[in-house]
């Protein structure tokens, strides 16, 4: 087994076919995205094939890829960029983790995109930033130093900002000028940061404990400083408090982008890069030792209650799930922060855990509001009898979000909790225990109104407008599956709903995402 | 101890995976409702799919399967202990399939009631607490479903997640040292731990919630005075299995001498069970006495495990031995009163609900004695609490004679009749199991045996007697503090919401406000007066010589 960040193999030892293929990650997306932009509108089944083409293809060479890792294989691309700084591509197990996640879900986001757009305009130009801004998702996950990590991050930030305002109302362009102005005045932190940090190591690329520990000692201070404005730079992404005001307000978008922010690209991303930054650039113990993890669970813990109490108090669905992405996703960061095996892998398992349950909910959340025109948590009385499966596959992930066994979110509960425990800390348990309660408190009064509250608005029936059939509510009518929705629509999110619960009830099986993260400890983290 | 005849015991090949049928098949059938094609037979089927599960509490034999692939690594176990509750449940479950069938029509709710009680029998299956908190979800959070938005449904849920919560946080606190989470594992971390008074109480805070325990009970009273009647004999499975099965099954018994904990439990036993005397006779209706008697009976069951906690290893195993076949036993009897209670003939209900009460005042009283309740220092304590049993049921079983009952409900009646002869037989399976106790019997004093059945009978005529003369009584809400604590919880979030509303405010004023000043510095063009004064040339002759000034300066420094 080739371990990932063998110095002493060169460079040319990696196999030509095995640098090939993270550049074909990165086309499988690139490629169709800049076809699409010169599609015509009207070229619907072209521009179709080569979303799902590019997507299963995808999907294929990171499933190629995955069997590589797991027996020790290295994946490593270097492009000549700057003077001894290259444009590196490099897939171990922890960035395999985060394509997957990328690539599987792309897929899922993919068909909900190709539903919810049917009859929207400018779908070409749509698809096309859709499409560059996996790639730049990808791009991220597969980088091997900071320069290439900042390229990606901010190739990211340019292509999801015309998909936040790409309704072109008011309220998008307001909420993509705060998405930009958050994200470049993030961008410039991250590259103060990065530039400061050459000038005093010499290299960017990531290494298995950092690259920093030679002058930690003599730069102390200068260190503390670069490691804050790095967390700045990925804290907004990450949406950390109390740089996460840009999220709420990016809600305005459409579901499937909503979705690819919240459990695929940007958030994601931005909690991606608080690993790395953690451990692969200042190194878990360097960091630690610089007396910077703890400030960094601290305002993870923070973003993690603060989040939860404003998502108590939205009645809008978007914005209350909106916090709660603020929220959980601050479960990785605090994974990362206790400085632990088990807590990391809590933390990483959480990437995975919180992208496919948030998901779900984006996914039911858009449902809703262009099937039934439900916005507001206020609405949706009665509305699991109108659209059941929706709204079972939507009480499936709040419940996984709550942490209830056997969903996916206990286990990542359970790792967090163990970890720090096992680092000596008791109160990132308290924390846990006082979010899954609040989580509770926003999420059951949702699940409570549309089950069992009588609806309060007289909705068109599936298919056939009448509201009831024979008398009975349309979920009690006896017919196989009824769709409630367009299939393009409902199946997302009951594949990704299926799979939050086998995820969490099959955690010990071989190859599942709490499966990887161990693996992901026991390689790449190197704690003593 | 193993008092079945098992398949085992024939020779025949035992299958480790057989009692996972238990609570897989109502799942599988809940899952077939959703081909058109299958749900006609799934819904004639699904009022009977405990079936599997009784004859495999009867015939299966003793197991232990790990499945190391399932949630963070489970085991599926059927030992003495879960078999006399899988019987229990899913007696309680045909009932309750029996009494609904006819209305068990909609997908929907078939589906609820087949997940609901896929998570009740898994409950006594489970080998370890991961895999308990997940029987405990899919029982509790269908139960909640069924009890269509009832008052009581949404207290059970919150009380659930509450404690669930507390149990997760014992769990990781009793798993962090590396012990595993299977029940003996955990149970030799717990008696090991430095932090065992804070453990035992979120063990016993967070499992007494789900038993209804007195203090935790607000839910039970509440959801079992709405309910329909069909929910009541899962109701009574739930408080039954989900609670105080937990609390043998993870209190060290015999393993460990803490006589101050052992004297708390004993006196929380008394407290409650005054608590539920004073609030269950106050009741309206015996439904919701009977649901106070019931969080009495988990009160009695904590202070006999508190005893044995400060007693030796004899007799704690001989409470092990006890506790389960009382706790099923009880449990069928307790669904049966409450049934039996909406007999719409008189002499039905004055048949059942006293013999129901009957029983359970005897298996109470068994298991007291066996436990060896009836001596010791502080052996008042438990008298109290089990004359505290014996005033509410008495009481309700007055009550029940008394009132008017239903106007239709044959097969709630038939159906308590027959979980009562279930448990008369169960009780007669029961005794040979524990007769090498009733052994040692002859060794008592007279006055530590006869001190419990007098407690016991003096609680019952009292009960009785109050029973009686409840037309007199005040009437207090089914839930009693809850009232009150809602009425101070509403109060609370509407001036959360009222604070919120005059921190808006005062925002908008500081926004308007900043917006005006924004207006004034535009007005007056600050950046332009500024230029305009930079332009003159005073003003740079003036900047040029602090700027000649300051160089000579640094040039005529030494360094």
């Amino acid at each position: 087994m080739i371990p990932l960040f063998d110095t002493s193999v060169p460079p040319d030892a990696v196999l030509p076919p095995d640098a090939v293929l993270p550049l074909l990650v990165l086309a499988s997306s690139l490629v169709p995205g800049l076809v699409i932009f010169f599609l015509g509108e009207e070229r619907v089944r072209t521009r179709t094939l080569l979303n799902l083409g590019g997507a299963l293809t995808k999907l294929a060479l990171v499933g190629w890829m995955f069997r590589g890792v797991y027996e020790g294989q290295r994946y490593e691309a270097r492009l000549p960029l700057l003077d001894g700084l290259d444009l590196v591509l490099r897939v171990g197990s922890l960035s395999l983790l985060f394509l997957v996640l990328s690539a599987g879900l792309w897929l899922v986001t993919t068909v909900y995109a190709v539903g919810y757009l049917e009859r929207s305009p400018n779908r070409s130009r749509f698809f096309g930033f859709f499409s560059l801004c996996v790639t730049a998702t990808v791009g991220v996950a597969m980088s091997g130093n900071l320069l290439t990590f900042i390229l990606f991050f901010e190739l990211l930030t340019l292509t999801t900002y015309p998909l936040v305002v790409h309704r072109g109302t008011e309220a998008a362009r307001r909420a993509g000028l705060a998405y930009l102005a958050h994200t470049v005045f993030a961008g410039v932190m991250l590259l103060a940061g990065t530039v400061w940090l050459y000038t005093l190591t010499g290299t960017l690329t990531f290494a298995p404990r950092g690259f920093v520990s030679e002058i930690a000692d003599t730069h102390r201070g200068p260190l503390i400083a670069i490691f804050a404005l790095l967390i700045a730079g990925v804290g907004v992404k990450a949406a950390l408090v109390p740089l996460h005001g840009w999220l709420p307000l990016a809600m305005v978008a459409p579901a499937p982008v909503s979705a690819l922010l919240h459990a695929v690209a940007v958030v994601k991303a931005g909690a991606f890069g608080i690993v790395l930054i953690v451990y692969d650039v200042f190194g878990v113990e360097q960091a630690a030792e610089l007396g910077l993890t703890g400030p960094l669970a601290a305002v993870a813990a923070v973003t993690i209650i603060y989040g939860s109490l404003r998502a108590l108090f939205q009645d809008d669905l978007k914005r209350r799930l909106a916090f709660s992405t603020v929220s959980q996703v601050s479960y990785i960061v605090l994974g990362v922060a206790i400085v632990g095996p088990l807590a990391s892998v809590g933390g990483i398992v959480h990437l995975v855990h919180q992208g496919i349950m948030k998901i779900t909910l984006f996914f039911c959340a858009g449902n809703l509001a262009e099937t039934l025109g439900i916005h507001k948590v206020s609405e949706m009385n009665g509305v699991g009898r109108r659209m059941p499966w929706t709204m079972g596959a939507f009480s499936i992930a709040a419940l996984g979000m709550i942490g209830v066994p056997p969903i996916a979110g206990f286990v990542s509960k359970w790792y967090l909790g163990l970890g720090a425990l096992e680092a000596g800390v008791h109160w990132p348990l308290y924390v846990l225990t006082l979010s899954s309660l609040l989580n509770a408190a926003y999420f059951l009064p949702i699940l409570h109104a549309a089950w069992f509250c009588e609806p309060t608005t007289q909705w068109p029936a599936a298919g056939s407008g009448t509201g009831t059939e024979n008398g009975k509510p349309i979920g009690d009518s006896g017919r196989w599956l009824r769709p409630e929705t367009g299939w393009l629509l409902l199946l997302p999110p009951l594949v990704t709903a299926a799979l939050s619960l086998l995820i969490g009830l099959f955690a010990s099986s071989p190859f599942s995402p709490l499966e990887w993260s161990l693996l992901i400890a026991e390689r790449e983290f190197h704690y003593p | 101890m193993n008092a079945w005849p098992v398949v085992g015991d024939l020779g025949l090949e035992p299958m480790a995976w057989l009692p996972g049928l238990a609570p897989l098949w109502p799942l599988l059938l809940a899952a077939a409702l959703v081909p058109a094609a299958l749900r006609a037979p799934v819904l004639r089927l699904a009022p009977w799919a405990a079936l599997p599960a009784l004859l495999i509490a009867v015939l299966a034999p003793q197991t232990l399967q790990p499945l190391p692939w399932l949630l963070l690594g489970t085991t599926l176990q059927l030992d003495d202990a879960g078999r006399w509750l899988l019987a229990a449940l899913s007696l309680l479950w045909l009932a309750a399939g029996w009494i609904v069938a006819e209305r068990l029509r909609s997908p929907r709710r078939a589906a609820g009631f087949l997940v609901a009680m896929s998570g009740g029998l898994w409950l006594p299956l489970t080998g370890d607490l991961p895999s308990a908190l997940a029987a405990s979800t899919l029982a509790a959070y269908p139960l909640y479903g069924l009890l269509a938005g009832l008052h009581g449904g949404r207290v059970l849920l919150v009380s659930v997640v509450i404690a669930d919560l507390l149990i997760l946080e014992a769990l990781l606190l009793l798993a962090k040292d590396g012990a595993g989470l299977d029940f003996a594992s955990l149970r030799a971390a717990l008696a090991q731990t430095h932090e065992r008074n804070f453990l035992l109480a979120l063990v016993l805070i967070g499992f007494g919630a789900k038993a209804g325990a007195m203090g935790l009970h607000y839910w039970l009273a509440s959801a079992v005075a709405g309910a329909r009647a069909w929910l009541l004999a899962p109701l009574v499975g739930f408080v039954t299995a989900a609670g105080a099965l937990f609390w043998l099954r993870l209190l060290p018994l015999g393993d460990v001498q803490w006589p101050a904990v052992a004297a708390l439990m004993q006196w929380l036993a008394l407290a409650g069970g005054g608590w539920a005397v004073l609030a269950g006779l106050l009741q309206a209706t015996p439904r919701a006495s009977l649901a106070y008697a019931l969080s009495a009976l988990t009160m009695l069951w904590l202070g006999l495990l508190g005893l044995s906690l400060g007693r030796s290893a004899e007799a704690a195993a001989g409470m092990s031995a006890v506790f389960p076949p009382a706790l099923a036993l009880t449990g069928l009897a307790m669904a049966s009163a409450l049934l039996g209670s909406l007999a719409p003939a008189r002499a039905a209900r004055a048949v059942l609900v006293p013999l129901s009460a009957l029983l359970i005042s005897v298996t109470a009283l068994a298991a007291a004695l066996l436990a060896g309740a009836g001596a010791g220092d502080a052996r008042w304590l438990v008298l109290g609490a089990i004359a505290c049993v014996g005033v509410l049921l008495g009481a309700s079983a007055v009550a029940a004679v008394r009132v008017d009952g239903a106007s239709e409900a044959n097969r709630e009646t038939l159906a308590a009749a027959a979980l009562l002869a279930a448990g008369c037989v169960m009780a007669a399976f029961a005794s040979p199991a524990l007769s090498p106790m009733l052994a040692s019997l002859d060794e008592w004093r007279l006055d530590s045996v006869a001190a419990l059945p007098a407690a016991l009978l003096a609680g019952l005529v009292g009960g009785a007697i109050a029973g009686l003369a409840s037309a007199w009584l005040p009437r207090a809400p089914a839930g009693d503090l809850l009232v009150a604590l809602e009425r101070t919880v509403s109060l609370l979030v509407a001036a959360w919401e009222r604070f919120g509303a005059a921190l808006e405010r005062r925002r908008d004023r500081l926004y308007r406000s900043a917006g005006q000043a924004r207006v004034v510095v535009a007005r007056n063009h600050p950046a332009s007066a500024i230029e305009a004064l930079l332009r003159r040339w005073s003003t740079a002759t003036l900047l040029l010589l602090l700027a000649a000034a300051a160089a000579a300066l640094l040039l005529a420094s030494p360094s």
